[in-house]
């Protein structure tokens, strides 16, 4: 069959063609090459992160360290999921990884020290928390602490593994391992809570899990429930007992108070 | 499913991986006390039932002793992956070193692998239950 050219009188006639006496539409330019790889390295600068905003204070380049470390810990404090989206996708985690050296140190020799400090106070208050089978050592605690330099990364990239295998186990792993260990980086921000006394390793927990679902929200573009799910699978499968024993502990408090009142 | 080289870029994951190997088989003499610390598994207290995870640390501790068997017959998903860990720590380097090619796994293959993962842990489970660990 003969195709006819298109009538421009035609009142069915398709609403995306060009008019007949109109010019024909320039030719778009040609796409631009794929972006090179940026080499990962310690210490230079990552490129921009894809939503086309700057990279975190943190990793820009020309910002001092200070007022880089600044700008992130306010930025993380403040407006976390802005922060994490600022978070570029690259292979590097060095400044990561100095960013959480810089914020987790202190907060875990805090910590430990406020524990060696509060111990008696603790047992007495919480004598079910009292560690029975090992005998404490200050002295140990407090090299533990302060070598932490040494572990703090191997750590960091362990829970990072597993937190990634969990995610992609719920489908939500959409960017590489190295974004999930970036995420743990900036979270440890909130091991700062450990200055605080008694509730500080509390806070921390608590702060660490809030980040880090946000994070892994922002950084794997997946929702926050698939991010829970993924951070909370761990303790579902290996500790899915904690659940029942907090809900038999809050079973037998409810007999109790109706045993009571 | 598609391959690509190693680079550069990836050197720094391979060494904190190789680092985390060395360290665990550092810590290997501490095991027994860290055993002692840990709390039993609150569902096999209560319920009698194992946790997915239970005999994870025994089967570590099985491994610290060079009880290879024993320890994947305790825990056998905890055993294999902290052999395949420790392994691959001190493989990676080399790897990256000679640009060799990895794995990136996507698409239907990545789902058809996650549906493998999980029933690798459900059959896990099963059997944890079946021996009564």
């Amino acid at each position: 069959m003969e195709e006819r050219p298109p009538d421009p009188n035609d009142p069915y006639r398709p609403h995306d063609l060009p008019p007949p006496t109109a010019p024909l539409p320039p030719e778009p330019p040609p796409p631009a090459p794929p972006p090179t790889e940026w080499a990962p390295s310690f210490g230079g600068p990552p490129p921009p992160p894809p939503s086309g905003l700057d990279p975190i204070p943190w990793e820009q380049r020309g910002l001092g360290f200070f007022a880089g470390f600044y700008e992130t810990l306010r930025l993380l404090a403040t407006s976390p999921r802005k922060a994490y989206e600022r978070v570029a996708v690259t292979q590097a985690i060095g400044r990561p990884l100095g960013f959480a050296l810089l914020v987790g140190w202190p907060g875990i020799l805090a910590a430990t020290l406020w524990d060696i400090a509060l111990q008696s106070q603790l047992d007495e208050w919480m004598p079910w928390m009292r560690t029975q089978n090992i005998e404490r050592s200050p002295i140990l605690e407090i090299i533990f602490a302060l070598a932490a330099p040494l572990w703090f990364p191997v750590l960091l990239f362990l829970v990072a593994a597993l937190q990634h295998l969990f995610l992609w186990m719920v489908g939500g792993a959409r960017n590489s391992f190295v974004q999930t260990l970036r995420v743990l980086c900036y979270a440890q921000i909130s091991a700062l809570a450990g200055l605080v006394p008694m509730c500080g390793s509390l806070l921390a927990a608590i702060g660490h899990l809030v980040l880090q679902l946000i994070g892994l929200s922002a950084v794997h573009r997946i929702g926050m429930g698939r991010a829970l799910l993924a951070l909370l699978l761990p303790l579902l499968l290996c500790c899915g007992c904690i659940a029942i024993l907090f809900s038999m502990f809050g079973a037998a408090w409810l007999a109790s108070m109706k045993g009571g009142g | 499913m598609s391959w690509r080289r190693t680079g550069s870029g990836d050197l720094p994951i391979a060494l904190l991986w190789l680092a985390s190997a060395v360290m665990a088989l550092a810590c290997m003499p501490l095991f027994p006390l860290a055993a002692r610390v840990l709390p039993p598994c609150a569902l096999h207290t209560l319920t009698g039932i194992p946790c997915f995870a239970c005999g994870s640390s025994r089967a570590v501790l099985a491994m610290a002793r060079g009880d290879w068997l024993g320890a994947l017959a305790l825990n056998p998903l905890a055993s294999l992956g902290i052999v395949a860990g420790c392994v691959g720590g001190f493989v990676a380097p080399g790897w990256v070193a000679l640009h060799a090619p990895i794995l990136a796994v996507r698409g239907s293959t990545a789902r058809w692998l996650r549906i493998v993962a999980w029933c690798a842990i459900a059959a896990q489970w099963v059997y944890l239950i079946l021996v009564q660990r």
